[in-house]
């Protein structure tokens, strides 16, 4: 079957269209089982009911004969509970006509008036059994009035003039142009006394088909000869009746556009509302109604008369009632016969026809996929999502020209091999250019290497030992000399392991002095480390003077933390800064026992190495106590800051040791052998002296060399610039 | 400026210090000796602190196996060991002075000695990459004070000696008491912005 939406064909058993997904099968009606919708052009020849083939047959041969007779003798029907009432109505006022009008055509005969099938019951259940005088169809009351106006008058040209009929479209409809003078009342059925009013076409015999419920006729057309406008008005209900306008029946309403109208009608004559365009479509039809089609079926009233005849007049009922059509394709512009003038639309009305046929394909468009899944599965035209964006085209790229520096081109390149790389994140380490050593390194290293090891290991005394003696060291070595040997001295062991070699040699000098004039030692120290080496030192000295560890005069004090705050506080109060320190019997020894503050103390030894620890004990402890004297073996690397507390107006350091020239000085004071120029007194500042002049040697001369070189190099340098200028 | 309980703790006690320095009030002298053996158990108690963080730093370097973590080990060993050493038998006695003396002293001298060859190349260096008037003055000058401080085989130089001295006491002493000068300002400015508030190191 065909969809009476978009025409396309669907499966008979569907009831829904496959393409615009339009009902096939009407929701009102309750089929009895599968049945076909009636599509457009109406029920196709097997299916169609009897009246409706009847009246086919009867435009076919009405068509070739140029008219269709309705008058031919309707079927009698079984009873009159089969009779549908406006059938009745029909031949009752074909009863009436005839008794008003004598009709103009020849009868038809019996077998040329096609028989109405009846109507389905279930469509129409109201026009069956409704009572007989109920409903009329309008259009048979149209009919009726202008079959009667026929019949008297000439065809008059229709108010609507050529404009009525369109191009290759139907004609329309009778009752367009049929004006109502009263409601919609229809007559009854059983009332042959009540047929059609006078004038107007009585289909007594047979039945007059209702149109089916799926073609619901077009707005009526007020038919006004005066105007030059058409009224549109409600469409008729199926299965209404129309009044026949030329005899208003009493009590019966009127409508506004159809009784203006009909008075006119009825009161300028009926000839002048006939358009001419139906006169002329009835006249081509003539023939068509003479070919001995069925007689249509009567409503009950047995007469099949002159109203069949009428209904089945040329132009009279709609072609697709007499002529199965195809599917609404294009318009047919040739679908009027030749004796019909081809009608002009205004173009307001050309403007308000619907496009029928095919629509017209856009140049370039594809044809419309059908959505197969989701909510709008069935539906066309949806736009697909991913095909539509993904032709869009990009902008233009402007691109520019970009000076890449190769150190950048380089850097993004690693950046994307390490990204898309994930092996290669960790970035590799490139060895700095010029890490890796010369050889001239190598021979610095050597030599330097060579020149301590050598002497070292020979034991030589090549280099010469110092023969003047420093005023500061000089002033040390006579002020311990002048100690009181029952008063304790506190010697401060301010150096961390890595200054031991420079600083041991002086504190051992140093020491070595004390222990020989046996004067009682107290150690402290700030650093970690200073105690144990502290106990190093001493411990080493106490071998040479075993008597000093006898008599127990080292005392340890161990750590004092603190550093700056520390120190004020021992200076403070020494007992309770270090007592919690150390250990309490080595304040209880006898040799600490009458020290109570600092000043118990002959005088404070600070060996250090770092400038800002010697600043702290002057700072800190000799500003509290300044009678007692403080002493400093301090590193060669120390001496430019600790020297102005020695060459100062008032002194706060009364005697220093620098290095290890000062302790080889402190050393051989007093014991070198003028004749051999070696130190009697064998220290380790004697034993590393040779070593020292070695190294220090070598690094004089490995800088010498690179000065010279250096500026030699310049100097050439120079020169060749010199020379090409 | 914000004013918290740590900011009047640090301001009163390093004004009570200071004045304790010029007024001498026994009460106050008293107070003075408190807070200052205050600071150096404080000191102590720090001193553990860090070493409690170093340990606690590489102990968690070793569980996540980042790298160099096996120094994380002998670091780990070696703390434990000499601290436990040290604890039970005190800081005099030879286990102690051994530790001190055979390992931490050993490495850390051949540290020093590495970095006088180092800095002789780097003298080297200097004098080839920058070949100015005062790196020759540079080079001139090191050359003397080590000429002058070391004994020269078979001869004696004695102006060398003296011209050394000279550089020494002269030249190196004014600009180290130019560097002390500017040492003791800047430590007692700093601590008068401490001692007004302006500011405030023990504060994150």
């Amino acid at each position: 079957m065909r969809c009476p939406m978009c025409g396309k064909p669907n499966p008979d058993t569907a009831e829904v269209c496959a393409f615009c997904q339009a009902r096939l099968r009407p929701l009102s009606a309750a089929p009895s089982g599968p049945e076909a919708p009636i599509p457009a052009s109406g029920p196709p020849e097997e299916e169609a009911p009897d009246w409706l083939a009847k009246l086919r047959a009867q435009g076919a041969l009405g068509e070739s004969r140029g008219t269709r007779d309705l008058s031919a003798e309707a079927e009698p029907l079984e009873g009159p509970g089969e009779v549908p009432s406006w059938l009745a109505r029909i031949r009752a006022r074909n009863g009436e006509e005839e008794e008003t009008k004598t009709p103009t055509g020849p009868p038809p005969s019996a077998e040329q008036v096609p028989q109405p099938a009846q109507p389905e019951t279930s469509e129409h259940p109201g026009t069956e059994e409704g009572p007989a005088e109920a409903e009329e169809p309008e259009w048979l009351e149209r009919l009726r009035v202008r079959r009667a106006y026929e019949q008297d008058q000439e065809p008059e040209k229709s108010p609507f003039g050529e404009a009525t009929s369109a191009r290759g479209e139907e004609l329309p409809p009778d009752w367009l142009h049929v004006p109502r003078e009263e409601g919609w009342g229809a007559p009854s059925l059983g009332t042959p006394s009540e047929g059609p009013a006078k004038g107007s076409a009585a289909p007594g015999e047979g039945e007059t088909p209702s149109p089916p419920p799926s073609e619901i006729p077009p707005p009526l057309v007020q038919a006004a000869p005066s105007r030059g406008e058409a009224h549109v008005s409600p469409a008729p209900v199926a299965g209404e009746s129309v009044q026949p306008a030329r005899e208003p029946k009493p009590g019966l309403p009127r409508l506004s556009p159809f009784t203006q109208g009909s008075e006119e009608f009825a009161a300028g004559g009926g000839e002048a509302e006939i358009p001419d365009w139906l006169a002329r479509a009835r006249e081509a039809a003539e023939p068509s109604a003479n070919r001995g089609e069925p007689p249509v079926e009567q409503a009950g009233t047995g007469s099949a008369g002159p109203g069949l005849d009428e209904l089945l007049a040329p132009g009279v009922l709609p072609e697709w009632l007499t002529t199965p059509q195809p599917s609404p394709t294009a318009p047919q512009t040739e679908s009027a016969p030749d004796e019909i003038e081809q009608a002009v639309l205004p173009p307001w009305l050309q403007a308000l026809r619907p496009i029928e046929g095919p629509a017209i394909k856009a140049e370039g468009t594809e044809e419309e996929r059908v959505e197969t899944a989701g909510p709008l599965s069935g539906l066309k035209g949806i736009l697909p999502p991913v095909s539509l964006f993904e032709k869009v085209p990009h902008p233009p790229v402007q691109r520019e020209q970009l000076e890449v520096d190769p150190t950048h081109a380089a850097q993004a390149e690693l950046l994307q091999r390490v990204v898309l790389n994930p092996e290669s994140r960790e970035a590799k380490r490139v060895g700095r250019p010029g890490r890796r050593l010369h050889y001239w390194t190598w021979g610095v290293w050597a030599l330097l290497f060579v020149a301590i090891l050598v002497p070292g290991i020979t034991q030589s005394h090549v280099f010469a030992r110092p023969t003047t003696v420093p005023v500061e060291t000089l002033k040390l070595r006579t002020a311990i000399s002048a100690l009181p040997d029952n008063r304790p001295i506190l010697m401060a062991f301010e150096y961390d392991p890595a200054n031991a070699a420079e600083l041991e040699a002086g504190a051992l000098a140093v020491i070595d002095q004390l222990m020989g004039r046996g004067i009682p030692i107290a150690s402290l120290s700030t650093r970690p480390a200073g105690p144990a080496m502290a106990a190093d030192v001493m411990a080493r000295e106490e071998a040479v003077h075993p008597d000093y560890a006898a008599a127990g005069k080292y005392l340890p004090l161990g750590y004092l933390p603190g550093d700056a705050v520390g120190l004020r506080a021992f200076a403070n109060d020494p007992r309770k800064a270090s007592g919690a320190i150390s250990a309490a019997p080595v304040w209880d020894s006898a040799f600490l026992q009458p020290v109570t503050n600092l000043e118990g103390f002959s005088s404070i030894i600070i060996v250090v190495a770092q400038p800002l620890l010697f600043q702290a004990w002057v700072e800190q402890v000799h500003t509290l106590h300044p009678t007692v004297p403080v002493f400093a073996v301090i590193s060669a690397a120390a001496e430019p800051l600790a020297r102005p507390y020695y060459e100062s107006d008032n002194p706060s350091v009364e005697g220093l040791v620098v290095g290890l020239a000062g302790a080889e000085t402190y050393d051989c004071m007093d014991s070198v052998d003028p004749a051999t120029g070696r130190c009697g007194n064998v220290s380790p500042a004697d034993t590393w002296w040779d070593p020292f002049g070695a190294s220090v040697l070598a690094a004089v001369l490995v800088l010498g060399v690179g000065a010279f070189g250096s500026a030699g190099m310049t100097l050439l340098k120079f020169w060749g610039g010199k020379k090409r200028d | 400026m914000k004013f918290n309980v740590s900011v009047v703790v640090a301001i009163a006690t390093g004004l009570i210090t200071l004045v304790a320095y010029f007024i001498p009030v026994a009460p106050l002298q008293a107070v003075r000796a408190g807070l200052l053996q205050s600071g150096a158990i404080l000191a102590t108690v720090a001193l553990l602190l860090g070493a409690g963080n170093l340990l606690s730093v590489h102990a968690r370097k070793i569980r996540d196996r980042k790298p160099g973590h096996l120094y994380s080990i002998f670091l780990v060993i070696s703390l434990l060991s000499v601290f436990i050493v040290v604890t039970i038998f005190g800081t005099q006695h030879p286990y102690s002075v051994w530790i001190v003396t055979q390992v931490q002293q050993p490495l850390e001298v051949a540290l020093t000695g590495l970095l006088a060859g180092v800095l002789v190349i780097a003298g080297v260096r200097v004098m080839f990459r920058r070949p100015h008037w005062s790196t020759y003055l540079f080079f001139l000058t090191v050359v003397i004070v080590l000429l002058g401080t070391a004994p020269l085989p078979f001869v004696a130089i004695p102006f060398l000696q003296g011209f050394r001295n000279w550089l020494a006491q002269v030249p190196a002493v004014g600009g180290g008491r130019g560097l002390l000068l500017g040492i003791a300002l800047g430590a007692a400015t700093t601590g008068l912005r401490v001692l007004m508030g302006f500011d405030q190191p023990y504060q994150r």
